[in-house]
């Protein structure tokens, strides 16, 4: 029997976490068992570097086979989550479209409805928010329920504390007239909302499960949005200029992202399957 | 009613890493170490696979049915008990084929020419 030295094998083992893990349940021993093999079959040859250039050929297929793994498998997942949603999902996609509309809706020019129903557009781009939010996380949660939780409840958590902060925040005089003490707290709840935003934006976007663009527009208009927040006044200074349109735009483009992945989730119907070596 | 038989249609064709592990188990029973090997000798050295080439396409092929892990051994006194064997199935084997009678069509079609224009 050929055995590799313990310290290059326990090393190669280490690497192979670049793998899914259920490859790795599955693999790893013989992988480690064959470059064991590869590494002896060196060591006997006449040609010299025979031990550094395996080690390099072994690095450059792990790389490229790990990162094609982990794609095919996140190819297979959106496959089986492919499948049309339920009702709550369609409903909660619904209610996502209507939050992510009123938000876009804002911004169209002169409307006076949308500056006498203020904190209603908040409540219902809030609520929207959440029920896409937890839509997704339903879809998603079998496939990669790590990444899934901690995209969804710090959203969900975010989008909860700043639409209670909305509610409260009814009836009361709206800035710059208003209780700086509400406004601070309504400024952590805003830089959290923000902050949850974009990170269930980026994770969504990275497992590839729903509406990619959505997801990522989300990502890139909570960012964009952050710089619009009242208290960076003070940062901001005679930047003023460049950040505003820029949080506004951020706003429209997290709106639109809300838009988007809630028409995948309330509108998706299944794919046609594809088998995974025609995927390639 | 009278129905019309169509013959069926070849199989697509499988990427080139899949087709040459295919081959390189061919009729027998082989493992890790020895497909790698056999795909070394069968391209003349052209391809060297490595440990992650020869398993993630293992793991595909036996996801599609086309190999099978086997619990015999060859020779069990020889050989390693951790070793695994994969062997085609018959649809591996009806592949297979496919892929060879496909690369003689296109050597049958190009050999002429391509051969003279190398001299």
């Amino acid at each position: 029997m050929r055995r590799a030295d313990a310290s290059p094998a326990r090393i190669y083992r280490r690497l192979l976490a670049l793998y899914p893990a259920e490859f790795r349940a599955r693999y790893a021993d013989k992988m480690v068992q064959l470059f064991g093999d590869q590494l002896w079959d060196a060591r006997l040859g006449d040609a010299r570097g025979g031990t550094v250039r395996t080690w390099l050929r072994a690095l450059g297929d792990l790389a490229v086979t790990a990162a094609s793994e982990r794609a095919r498998r996140h190819r297979t997942v959106a496959h089986s989550l492919a499948g049309p949603p339920s009702a709550t999902s369609r409903m909660l996609g619904l209610v996502g479209i209507l939050g992510g509309l009123v938000l876009v809706a804002a911004f169209l020019p002169n409307l006076p409805w949308t500056r006498e129903l203020f904190q209603l557009r908040l409540v219902l781009f809030n609520a929207g928010a959440s029920a896409i939010v937890l839509a997704v996380h339903r879809r998603q949660a079998s496939a990669s329920p790590r990444a899934s939780l901690a995209a969804a409840v710090p959203a969900i958590l975010a989008n909860t504390w700043y639409l209670a902060m909305v509610i409260l925040s009814i009836g009361r005089p709206q800035p710059p007239e208003g209780d700086p003490e509400f406004r601070l707290v309504m400024f952590f709840a805003g830089v959290a909302l923000w902050w949850a935003d974009a990170t269930f934006g980026l994770v969504t976007w990275r497992i590839g499960v729903v509406a990619r663009w959505g997801a990522l527009a989300i990502a890139i208009g909570s960012i964009l949005a952050f710089t619009g927040m009242d208290r960076l006044e003070l940062v901001r200074g005679e930047l003023a200029w460049i950040f505003i349109p820029a949080s506004l735009a951020g706003i429209a483009l997290n709106g639109l992202g809300w838009i988007l992945l809630g028409i995948d989730v309330a509108f998706r119907r299944r794919r046609a399957p594809v088998t995974p070596c025609q995927t390639e | 009613m009278h129905t019309v038989e169509r013959p069926t249609p070849p199989p697509p064709p499988l990427p080139r890493t899949a087709m040459l592990v295919l081959l390189a188990i061919g009729p027998e029973e082989r493992h890790g170490y020895a497909i790698m090997a056999e795909v070394a000798r069968i391209t003349d050295g052209a391809t060297r696979l490595g440990p992650g080439g020869v398993y993630t396409t293992i793991h595909r092929l036996v996801e599609d049915g086309l190999i099978e892990e086997t619990d015999e051994r060859p020779d069990p006194e020889l050989d390693d008990q951790r070793r695994r064997y994969y062997r085609l199935t018959a649809i591996g084997r009806a592949v297979a084929a496919a892929e060879v009678r496909r690369m003689e069509t296109i050597v049958r079609a190009t050999r002429p020419w391509a051969l003279e224009a190398a001299g």
